[in-house]
């Protein structure tokens, strides 16, 4: 139960006894027992905290002391060290695993642990002779190898080291220098699916499979970012609508009865970068600016990467289509005006792309406002309805944003922007009329 | 996953992490032990390389390769794969004398490269500039249209690098490159390029340098070297080398100390070249290795 509940809890019961619907000894067995759970979990994650902390700082200590030294050793010497140190780390990964520590103090930080030394390891042997071996191969090469320990010890503080390395690789490898193939980044992280789901499934709400789920989502954002290939021009409003909607909807499947905010990352990032892309439709610019006709053959545009858009934006787009239909039908509440954004970006980029005149794209244009408008109310009259003043401030912050938008668009005339404003403004002051007579009907 | 299963498996993991440190570290000592031996003549320079310790980026002076004669399009691609067979020049400097796109016989020493850009229309390194001071003398006093239209366009500063190249050392490398960077200058001069090339209405240089190029080799024929088919830029594995932290901004300093008084030592590396793998042995500056050299500068920690 989470420390928001046990507080409510704590304030109820003594209603609850001065109702008589608690005795007073039930109630303080009540709070008794809340109470060592409270204590038990932030133990736990005090241990395991100290434990990521301790091995990561003592791998540090041990490189800088050898470091001090380090102009005296020879080349034999150095490597020996080097060696030494790969050996430490498996040795204390191999103590965790000989005891069969459950801990998950031991696990992640000896984990951990194991991780950084090899790294460290690897560099200083590469350091020995010079080698002038590219950022991207030493990263990789150390992500596959230290790969197998965030399975065999479940550790989620390498799983989130991997996750950074290989976007880290992806971004060096798609350099102009390199030019090689950043869309591996994909079968990378395959490498980690399994190990997600099974976190995910053991026990969804527990903070290191939470943790796992920030880092996966900011991972999938940043290396699609590095992985586009960016030939069709503005591709990435399909691909990025049909993966924020489909973080959304995962995490009302998966994570949907979560509390807090934190609690649910993939619903988060997703309701965020869904209607940041459905913003960004509402500019004209966009829409201008769109398909095939106006592609740059860029510096490292070959045949591969632009089928890898492609197949992206299709990928997501259906995606986000079978986990709306399998939200709706387990009954599960899900918004649909976000869940049918990707279908309606696809269908505008390629309407737009056939068409050649300037019609289509004024079309799109406003049709795109009239949606994220929509959007914007339907979330404000959600949060009225439901008493919520988070639903509420949302809406108006989004239709704030959309007015302020279109105000200072200067491809508008003053006249169409003026009656349309007008027109808006009498529409919410006669719902407020509406609102005020049913009211005062009821009352 | 069992207890046996989850042990073997971390076994099995260990014995790999193992083998990979003890192949690489194998491998290496190999080539110091058994490679060929070369020495390259060098220009360093010093950033940090946040994971792998601070070390002396090396550049080397010469790292390209001319093909002179024409190839199909497309022969050499950014990112491909070749080989590049090293040989010694007569001042006993290695150098990289030919491409392959497969690699030579035994007893030949080459390096596994990646192909790193290709250049149809190469501009001008110093090693094109046959002879400097005979050009900037050109340049400075000539009437012929060439020399007259990269004369008008001189600015300042590179009239004044000319003329105090040509009364000092007029055979050094500096004004061998001061004569190569004025040269790479003018292929993008909208002016001297409609001159040079002789055609009335204005000439896209961005597109035309190779044909600017041309019209300069043509105007001193004795003075530069003609244009290679392509030049190409590989990437080699000789650009780092490490050293205490302390010592890899030293170590520049001594470099350019040693750069500025001119002597007739160079700053070098030597290499070991082994089956198309190659690592750097030692950074000397003249004839005494880097550490020594800062060791009885007074610089190298004890």
């Amino acid at each position: 139960m989470s420390r928001k509940h046990i507080r409510w809890l704590h304030d109820q019961l003594p209603v609850l006894v001065a109702q008589h619907v608690l005795s007073a000894e039930a109630a303080a067995r009540v709070k008794a027992h809340y109470d060592s759970q409270k204590t038990s979990s932030a133990r736990t994650i005090a241990l395991t905290v100290f434990a990521i902390l301790g091995g990561t700082l003592i791998a540090g200590g041990i490189i800088l002391l050898v470091a001090h030294n380090w102009a005296q050793f020879g080349r034999p010497t150095r490597a020996a060290l080097a060696l030494a140190l790969v050996l430490l780390g498996q040795a204390a990964a191999g103590f965790t695993l000989w005891r069969n520590k459950t801990s998950a103090a031991f696990r992640e930080g000896t984990g951990l642990f194991a991780q950084l030394s090899f790294g460290a390891g690897f560099a200083l042997i590469a350091q020995t002779y010079h080698l002038s071996d590219d950022f991207g191969s030493f990263i990789l090469a150390w992500m596959l190898v230290t790969l197998p320990l965030v399975y065999l010890l479940r550790a989620t503080g390498p799983a989130l080291v991997y996750l950074a390395g290989v976007t880290c690789w992806a971004e060096t490898v798609s350099s102009w220098i390199n030019q090689g193939s950043p869309a591996l980044w994909w079968l990378w992280l395959a490498l980690l699916l399994p190990f997600a789901v099974t976190t995910m499934r053991r026990h969804p709400y527990h903070p290191r499979a939470i943790l796992l789920m920030w880092g996966l989502a900011i991972a999938v954002c940043a290396g699609t970012i590095i992985c586009l290939d960016s030939s069709w021009h503005n591709l990435w409003l399909v691909i990025f609508s049909g993966l924020f909607v489909s973080m959304y909807l995962a995490g009302s499947f998966w994570q949907g009865e979560g509390t807090t905010l934190w609690q649910r990352p993939l619903t988060v990032i997703g309701t965020a970068g869904a209607t940041v892309m459905a913003f960004l439709m509402t500019f004209s610019d966009v829409w201008e600016d769109m398909g095939w006709h106006d592609r740059d053959v860029s510096w490292r545009s070959e045949s591969w990467s632009v089928l890898h858009d492609l197949a992206l934006a299709v990928i997501a787009t259906v995606a986000a289509v079978v986990l709306m239909v399998t939200c709706r039908r387990r009954g599960q509440s899900v918004r649909l005006g976000l869940g049918i954004l990707p279908v309606l970006t696809a269908l505008g980029y390629i309407l737009t792309t056939l068409s050649d005149g300037d019609l289509m794209t004024g079309a799109c244009f406003i049709a795109a406002n009239v949606y994220f408008l929509g959007f914007g109310l339907l979330t404000l009259i959600e949060g009225i309805r439901n008493q919520q003043l988070a639903g509420v401030n949302t809406g108006m912050l989004l239709l704030a944003a959309l007015l302020v938008a279109r105000f200072f668009n200067s491809d508008i005339g003053f006249v169409a922007k003026g009656i349309a404003f007008i027109v808006m403004g009498c529409g919410f002051l006669a719902a407020n009329v509406v609102m005020t007579r049913r009211k005062g009907g009821r009352s | 996953m069992t207890r046996r299963l989850t042990l073997l498996l971390f076994g099995i993991l260990c014995v790999v992490q193992l083998t990979l440190c003890a192949h690489l570290i194998g491998r290496w000592e190999i080539i110091l032990r058994d490679g060929a031996s070369f020495t390259f003549a060098i220009q360093p320079v010093d950033p940090t390389d946040a994971f792998r310790g601070r070390y002396v980026a090396i550049r080397l002076e010469h790292d390209t390769l001319d093909i002179e004669q024409p190839v199909a399009p497309r022969t050499y691609q950014p990112g491909q794969t070749a080989y590049v067979v090293l040989a010694t020049n007569d001042s006993g400097f290695a150098r990289f004398d030919r491409l392959l796109l497969e690699a030579p016989g035994d007893g030949i020493p080459f390096l596994k490269i990646k192909v790193q850009q290709v250049d149809e229309d190469a501009g001008f390194l110093p090693k094109d500039i046959l002879r400097a001071d005979a050009l900037a003398q050109r340049i400075l006093t000539s009437t012929d249209p060439a020399s007259a239209a990269l004369r008008e366009n001189l600015t300042h500063n590179e009239r004044e690098s000319i003329t105090n190249g040509l009364a000092g050392d007029a055979t050094s490398p500096a004004l061998a490159s001061t004569m190569a960077s004025l040269l790479n200058r003018m292929l993008y001069e909208q002016h001297v390029a409609d001159r040079l090339v002789g055609q009335a209405k204005a000439v896209n240089v961005y597109i035309e340098r190779g044909r600017v190029r041309q019209a300069l080799v043509k105007a001193y024929p004795d003075l530069l070297a003609p244009a290679p088919a392509a030049r190409i830029t590989i990437t080699h594995p000789f650009t780092r080398y490490y050293m205490p932290e302390s010592l890899a901004p030293k170590a520049e300093a001594a470099y350019r100390e040693h750069s500025r008084s001119q002597r007739a030592d160079r700053t070098t590396i030597t290499v070991r070249v082994l089956r198309g793998d190659g690592l750097i042995d030692n950074l000397w500056i003249g004839a005494q290795p880097i550490t020594e050299h800062l060791r009885s500068a007074g610089d190298a920690t004890p």
